[in-house]
């Protein structure tokens, strides 16, 4: 019965939960995002073992500093999205001056859906890449580019043989158009 | 630079692709209050954050699970009874204060002794001193908050992130003491934070403050609510009242004309200790007639159905 209604609360209410020690709260967080974070990761990391560390590192940050969350400055989503790449590329960057890193950029392999999944995170994941899929090939690649890789603006122009300030203006073009395609999403 | 200019650098920003010369202009764009930099900043954080999460999922919930599971467990002061695991009022009780950890004192080395009483030094609910000064019959009241007690605020927490720092470095070097210094250095820091949260409410622009009264079951207690429409939060800070009874919680009601008793959350209280707790703000856009904190099943209920513990009527204005 608790447990049912910590799965409906928005994401916001869990966190504020979180805030005042609700551990089943924290649960239900994992549950919705856990999986998506630990594929974000992937992405930079291309190791499930390393991606799942930082993906739980991030969401015990977020069980710690979940009193400091303030919604008026974005979703819980943003927010963990935000930990979870800086955080991914961080344990990138280790790594690679350990030794030599593994490629970024890559499709993610073997992933499959686990059932077991949030309805919600499935549903969204859905939306959003219909939305990608409609977004211009090239606004696409763009975003992905500057998202899941660990380049500069100035790598990202220099890869992409284009002029700073056009790379500037289409990348605020196509994130404002994925935004305007996303703006039904539910919070 | 100029505003266009600096409009074109918010996609990178929000996609953290920022090279440090235009962050550091942006920042100081943002910092002079452009909020429809601001908001576009915002709503393309948002469709990053979408991009991320379009991924396909990664099947990891399980074992990420089992990770937070061991460092609860690990930061948890004694092993939860089953059917009981929310954290703070788990086995807490018996300490005197928040930042005692229970493990078993005789294997404590005397260091920890040191911590205790420094921590037990600290100055405490600054924000009690501002409300008792201030007529409890006015029951909603504007914050006023001069940068004089900004800058104290600043201080204690500074001194506060430092015993952490020092804990969690504590907690590597002694191999045997490590989950009992980590368990104090979590449950500081989240301490710590709920009361940072509290402070920037109270010190939001439109902040209001609330008095909670104390009713027949704790006539000692009281209760100070912090609220901003803009920071879309609000706080509760309780003292004086009766620790929570196993099976049950503290919750949090606005009272509406419209709607009548609305849940805003449940919080746990401990002997000895104030209680800081976020709590949902109340609904906007409607006529708030009181807000009173009761106590009810541990899970929280829909309308009330305990003994009420403290009340605040709010006035019409
Ligand atoms: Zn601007």
């Amino acid at each position: 019965m608790v447990r049912a209604d910590t799965e409906r609360k928005p994401d916001a209410k869990l966190v504020a939960a979180m805030a005042n020690g609700d551990a089943h709260a924290l649960k239900a967080l994992n549950a919705r995002y856990g999986a998506s974070l630990s594929a974000l990761a992937f992405r930079f990391l291309a190791d499930q073992a390393d991606a799942e560390e930082v993906v739980a590192d991030v969401l015990w940050q977020a069980w710690r500093e979940a009193a400091l969350y303030d919604p008026a400055r974005g979703s819980v989503a943003a927010w963990l999205v935000a930990m979870s790449r800086s955080r991914a590329i961080d344990r990138f960057r280790a790594i690679r001056a350990r030794r030599l890193a593994p490629g970024i950029g890559e499709p993610n392999p073997e992933a499959t859906p686990d059932p077991a999944d949030e309805l919600d995170s499935a549903e969204r994941g859905r939306i959003v890449k219909h939305a990608l899929e409609t977004l211009d090939p090239k606004q696409r690649e763009l975003l992905e580019l500057a998202y899941f890789s660990d380049l500069s603006q100035t790598e990202i122009a220099a890869r992409l043989a284009l002029p700073l300030g056009t790379v500037k203006t289409r990348m605020r073009a196509a994130l404002l158009k994925l935004r305007q395609m996303l703006s039904g999403l539910p919070e | 630079m100029d505003h266009a200019e600096l409009e074109d650098l918010l996609a990178l920003a929000a996609l953290g692709r920022l090279d440090a010369p235009d962050e550091a202009a942006l920042e100081a764009h943002l910092r002079e209050g452009c909020a429809q930099c601001e908001a576009e900043l915002r709503a393309l954080r948002e469709a990053a954050a979408a991009l991320a999460l379009s991924l396909e999922p990664a099947p990891a919930e399980q074992r990420l699970w089992l990770k937070l599971k061991a460092r609860l467990d690990q930061s948890l002061p004694q092993a939860s009874p089953a059917g009981r695991f929310s954290a703070p009022e788990v086995g807490e009780r018996q300490a005197q204060s928040a930042e005692r950890p229970t493990a078993p004192r005789a294997s404590r080395p005397a260091g920890h002794e040191r911590y205790d009483a420094a921590l037990r030094r600290t100055p405490r609910v600054w924000p009690w001193r501002v409300a008792t000064g201030m007529a409890a019959a006015a029951a909603l009241v504007l914050a006023f908050f001069a940068g004089g007690a900004a800058r104290e605020f600043g201080r204690i927490d500074r001194q506060r992130r430092l015993r952490i720092a020092q804990l969690e470095k504590q907690a590597l070097s002694l191999s045997s003491e490590r989950s009992a210094a980590r368990t104090q250095a979590v449950r500081l820091e989240q301490a710590l934070n709920r009361r940072a949260r509290l402070q920037s409410v109270l010190m939001a622009s439109d902040a209001h403050m609330m008095h909670l009264k104390p009713l027949g079951p704790a006539p000692g207690a009281r209760a100070l609510v912090a609220m901003s429409a803009t920071r879309r939060s609000a706080v509760i800070q309780a003292a004086g009242l009766p620790p929570t009874p196993a099976g049950k919680a503290y919750e949090m009601w606005w009272i509406t004309k419209q709607h009548g008793p609305v849940p805003a959350g449940i919080f746990h209280a401990e002997t000895g200790r104030e209680v800081i707790a976020s709590i949902d703000p109340p609904p906007s856009g409607e006529r708030l007639l009181m807000a009173a904190v009761t106590l009810e099943p541990a899970a929280g209920v829909a309308k009330p159905t305990g003994r009420m513990y403290l009340k605040a009527p709010i006035p019409a204005n």
